[in-house]
């Protein structure tokens, strides 16, 4: 286990709280040598397929969590402003002209999190609760 | 007949191991009619020829697509889409059929048949709940050629915090029979082509807004093939197509427009269209107002001028489906009356899978 700097430390203690009363809080995580900052829009960009690589080059990979899952649906709406009938209407257009296709979409935030963890091209969004030290958390919502 | 080409398809991928297929699919299942009077009629699809009266009917705009698409791994990858429609008593017609070779995350290569992009709906026009209304107003989708044979190679880029998405294309296509042309406009065999076809289009998207310019140019020859025409063949006519679009939607507030331009030796058409709505639970009200303009450019005769106005309900009440429903008014102001005055309802199913 690497030593957690006072900062860390201190965002840490604060995600805890976050898990403790709102349990609900999601995760945008990559692999753990994967460099790039990456704010909202950029994450909003590349899960709707609006470009397919990350900002410091490289080709970018996004996951999804199936429908159903309340951590989609909070993901959907908050970081994408997306319902999930918003969604498919948005991802029919690219699909259904060969413009580019969906994100898969993945059972759990366990599998999401194991994927990411193998391959730096993938970025996905999980359960906080679910992070552990094998990926890195690049943003929360 | 598209059930038999899933199970065809199916049938015939399972015994190639190594690619991975895909389906998915669209429905639009509509009706409608015409309630300003006997013997009104509203022609909803001018491409098509999808025309309303005054019975109600679910013909001239149900439309069913079935899409295949074979990932062949390293970026390389082949789609074909089925379309069947009510006009063509559900027999299906290919809408594409392409190849896509992604030479890096951002830069792809397309060739095939595919939908022409002369505007910003033209390529989903079919796909019914990727929009709020019933469909993209007929006064500005009304041009005799949909589809294209050719290339495409399609570029997105990061630009300040949004993206910058570049498309250039080159193809031709030959329509013998052309149905708006020889069933509508002339009432004889019409065969139309449009070659040495050149575009390029650009869209830029940032945040709630979305922008997108387009330009495109060809020659076009029309043939009149019966014996008895009175008319004259066009050859190698230059015609440049000019489209805009602007839209803004944050995913409650919803605003949608689009102008064109047709230019060619003869003709100058401008067509525009405003659109606005607003999304609240699962509902979209919303409002349009579409204008074609036609002017024959020796005489300055407007020959075919027509404004639609729209008021609609779409309904989301699954996950993959919307219901909905509009009034359209649509006044025929030109000296060449195509239909005339009406007013229409229509309403449908639209679903993704």
């Amino acid at each position: 286990m690497k030593p957690i700097k006072g900062k860390h430390c201190a965002s840490l203690f604060m995600l805890m709280c976050f898990c403790i009363s709102t349990s609900a809080e999601i995760a945008v995580i990559v692999h753990l040598q994967n460099n790039n900052k990456l704010d909202a829009t950029d994450i909003t960009q590349l899960f709707l397929g609006k470009v397919s690589s990350f900002p410091e080059g490289g080709v970018a990979i996004p996951v999804a969590l199936v429908r159903g899952s309340s951590t989609r649906k909070q993901f959907n709406e908050l970081v994408l402003h997306k319902t999930e009938n918003q969604y498919k209407a948005f991802w029919s257009r690219l699909v259904f002209t060969g413009k580019a296709s969906p994100p898969n979409e993945l059972a759990s935030s366990k599998i999401v999190r194991e994927l990411v963890a193998k391959n730096p091209a993938i970025i996905g969004y999980i359960d906080a609760n679910s992070v552990d030290d094998s990926v890195k958390v690049i943003a929360t919502f | 007949m598209i059930f038999r080409l899933m199970a065809f398809l199916c049938l015939g991928f399972s015994l190639c191991s190594h690619a991975d297929i895909q389906f998915s699919g669209f429905a639009s299942v509509v009706g409608g009619q015409t309630i300003s009077g006997k013997d009104d009629a509203y022609l909803a699809d001018y491409s098509l020829v999808g025309l309303y009266d005054d019975d109600l009917s679910f013909q001239p705009e149900t439309t069913m697509g079935l899409q295949a698409r074979a990932n062949l791994d390293l970026g390389l990858s082949f789609t074909s889409q089925w379309i069947s429609r009510g006009l063509d008593d559900f027999n299906s017609d290919i809408s594409y059929a392409y190849l896509s070779y992604q030479l890096t995350p951002d830069l792809t290569l397309q060739a095939g048949r595919k939908r022409l992009p002369l505007q910003y709906y033209s390529e989903f026009f079919d796909v019914g709940f990727a929009y709020p209304w019933i469909r993209p107003p007929a006064d500005l989708y009304t041009w005799q050629i949909l589809n294209f044979n050719g290339v495409s190679l399609d570029h997105k880029t990061r630009l300040g915090k949004g993206i910058l998405g570049t498309s250039f294309y080159v193809g031709r296509e030959d329509s013998t029979n052309n149905r708006l042309l020889s069933t509508f406009f002339f009432n004889e065999a019409t065969n139309e082509t449009w070659k040495n076809i050149i575009g390029i289009r650009s869209d830029y998207a940032l945040g709630n807004f979305q922008t997108l310019i387009s330009y495109t140019n060809f020659k076009l020859d029309r043939t009149f093939t019966s014996f008895t025409t009175t008319r004259e063949n066009i050859t190698n006519s230059n015609v440049d197509f000019y489209a805009a679009s602007f839209n803004f939607d944050n995913g409650q507030h919803l605003f949608l427009s689009e102008i064109n331009h047709w230019n060619s030796p003869r003709f100058a058409t401008t067509n525009w269209l405003l659109s606005l709505g607003y999304q609240v639970n699962n509902l979209t009200p919303y409002l349009a107002f579409s204008e074609f303009k036609q002017e024959e450019k020796i005489t300055n005769e407007d020959l075919e001028e027509h404004t639609t106005s729209s008021v609609g309900l779409r309904w989301n009440f699954h996950p993959q489906a919307a219901l909905k429903i509009q009034f359209d008014e649509i006044q025929d102001k030109g000296s060449l009356a195509l239909v005339g005055d009406a007013q229409a309802i229509t309403f449908g199913i639209d679903l993704v899978f």
